[in-house]
């Protein structure tokens, strides 16, 4: 794939569980086999920033950012602000995977410029089919401009 | 209330009863007062006869004593005025017949006066007479002789007596007037008395019905305030509520994906490492995580029902209900046709909140085609509405697996089903969210059936005003 981009996908969930599966599901439907996983907002936007643990990594954005809502230290909607906020990241596709379908929620992750907004489903097929669309939408099919890179 | 209504009617009656004695009491007062003044009347009458008495009186004496001058002097003058004097005199009298033409004693005494004066009278001509034709000497002899003096005198006498009737007739009215004035006054205290103890009891009336209403209005500040912290309690009830929900939402649906995403990644994996019995049971704990997602989802879509605003319009119920079916048809999951297929007769319009009785439909339909699935060919589903005296009424008539009326009042509960998971597949929502939809529009529900006999499921909103 491109060399200037570290990974292909930046997923950002605090349940270890969610986490394998999504992974799972990307890397056994042969859609994404770049995944980096962080647990919270602060270690999303070290990594997006290249700082503390992740000073030592490769720059480049991710192509798209796979975003929980609820998660401790710091949520999916304070990443997404700081993410806008930054010229940085300021193009990074964003969407939120997410357990709530608050109607609040959802108003604020629209207001703060998120791309998409997904709830993930309780059932297990429709959760790896949904997250199958995402990866192959936004990964292969998404065309993002350069200074999203 | 009621006895605030007795004590209204006694206040008025006690009132009016005030009153007629205080109108009562000014009419005396009125007529007393009118009365006095004929009386005062009658006291300067009484005045004026006995000014006039006087008069005659001085003109008597007066033209005696120039009758004399005349005869001492023979000085014609003196004629002259004793002349106009006893004019006078007649004037007098019959003024005094005219103003005691009332009194029979003074009449009597007026009349015996007429005769004495014109006696009198010829005797002063006599004298006059005396002096101008035979001189002094004779003239002199006759007043000697008290001639006329005499006649003067008698007269006189009867004017006594006339005065001294008048003076009786005084002291009668002016005691009359002195009586009256103390009954007038009298009245005039009582009167004040009257109106002083009329503004003393309204006083005391007005001041207890403020206490009433001060105390009335106290109570009802307390009561509001009682009523704000209740509400302020409630309202923090809901937030919690909300804030219940939301965890709920969240929290619980992922452990729930979890169980099934992990069941699901043990059949993908290891099937062949399990027997049957144990793939089995894989497929429950998957099945049942599964029911449970929908039961949270559904009770949360119930409870966010109270929270929702409605927003009331007009709503084309055919448009409506051929939209919903539509969207039944599509959304089933085999894209299988439906079993059977609505039949739906004109329904007229009503007004609601359009997504909320989208949902009505949407439940009801789907309940209706489940139920009657088991009939296969045979099914049948109606859809009918009628208006008529302020509601709408609208019908789902299947003729399905219905159910036994005895469990009818458990229909419309949360979770409340009367059939097993085995036999048909559902929360037990669908028709609480039905009910508390057409509860906030201010409607009614109902639901008939017979086991194995189909059902109808009834709805009925109002056609004016919907409330919250």
């Amino acid at each position: 794939m491109n060399d200037y981009q570290s990974v292909e996908i930046l997923l950002v969930e605090d349940s270890h569980a969610d986490a394998e599966m999504t992974q799972r599901t990307l890397k056994r439907r042969g859609i994404v086999n770049d995944i980096a996983w962080v647990r919270d907002g602060v270690e999303a936007l070290d990594y997006l920033r290249c700082e503390g643990s992740f000073a030592g990594r490769k720059n480049g954005n991710p192509r798209l950012v796979l975003l929980d809502l609820k998660m401790p230290r710091m949520d999916g909607l304070q990443v997404l602000k700081a993410m806008r906020e930054d010229a940085r990241t300021q193009w990074v596709p964003v969407v939120m995977m997410t357990s709530s379908r608050e109607e609040g929620d959802l108003l604020m992750s629209y207001a703060l410029g998120v791309n998409s907004y997904i709830v993930k489903p309780v059932d297990f097929e429709q959760f790896a089919d949904t997250v199958a669309q995402v990866g192959m939408y936004w990964v292969l099919a998404n065309q993002t401009p350069a200074q999203a890179r | 209330m009621t006895t605030m209504v007795a004590i209204e009617r006694r206040v008025q009656s006690v009132l009016l009863t005030m009153f007629a004695a205080l109108l009562v009491a000014i009419v005396m007062a009125f007529a007393f007062t009118r009365y006095m003044t004929t009386t005062s009347d009658w006291v300067s009458h009484t005045y004026a006869v006995m000014t006039t008495i006087e008069t005659a009186r001085t003109d008597i004496a007066q033209a005696l004593s120039d009758t004399r001058a005349y005869a001492i002097t023979g000085n014609s003058a003196f004629l002259a005025v004793k002349n106009r004097k006893v004019a006078d005199l007649q004037q007098q009298l019959a003024l005094l017949h005219q103003m005691t033409s009332d009194n029979a004693t003074e009449q009597a005494h007026v009349r015996t006066l007429t005769t004495l004066v014109g006696a009198w009278r010829l005797r002063l001509g006599d004298v006059a007479h005396a002096r101008t034709i035979q001189g002094f000497a004779a003239a002199a002899a006759l007043v000697q002789k008290r001639h006329a003096a005499v006649a003067s005198e008698a007269i006189l006498g009867v004017l006594d007596d006339m005065h001294a009737v008048e003076q009786r007739l005084l002291l009668q009215r002016r005691s009359e007037e002195e009586r009256l004035r103390h009954i007038v006054s009298a009245l005039f205290v009582a009167l004040g008395g009257f109106a002083l103890i009329l503004s003393l009891i309204v006083y005391s009336q007005i001041r207890r019905r403020m206490r009433h209403w001060i105390e009335a209005q106290r109570q009802l500040e307390h009561l509001n305030r009682n009523l704000d912290q209740k509400t302020q309690s409630l309202e923090e009830t809901v937030r919690d509520l909300e804030s219940f929900s939301y965890s709920v939402s969240h929290d619980l649906r992922a452990p729930l994906r979890h169980i099934t995403g992990y069941a699901s990644m043990l059949l993908e994996d290891a099937p062949a490492a399990l027997d049957v019995e144990s793939l089995r049971h894989l497929h429950v704990i998957a099945d049942s995580a599964r029911h449970m997602g929908a039961l949270i989802d559904d009770l949360l879509a119930f409870s966010r029902l109270g929270r929702k605003s409605m927003d009331a319009q007009p709503i084309d119920m055919q448009g409506l209900v051929e939209s919903v079916i539509k969207e039944i048809c599509s959304a089933r999951n085999d894209g299988a046709a439906l079993p059977v297929h609505p039949v739906v007769s004109a329904l007229p319009p009503c007004i609601g909140d359009p997504a909320l009785i989208r949902q009505v439909w949407v439940n009801l339909l789907s309940n209706a085609i489940k139920y009657s699935a088991p009939r296969g060919a045979e099914a049948r589903i109606e859809v009918t509405g009628e208006a008529s005296e302020g509601w709408t009424r609208y019908s789902v008539r299947d003729n399905g697996v219905g159910f036994d009326m005895r469990y009818a009042d458990k229909l419309f509960g949360v979770f409340q089903r009367l059939h097993s998971p085995e036999q048909f597949e559902g929360t037990g929502v669908g028709l609480a969210i039905v009910h508390r939809v057409v509860t906030r529009h201010g409607g009614r529900v109902n639901a008939v059936g017979e086991p194995d006999h189909g059902a109808t499921f009834s709805f009925e909103l109002p056609i004016a005003e919907t409330t919250s």
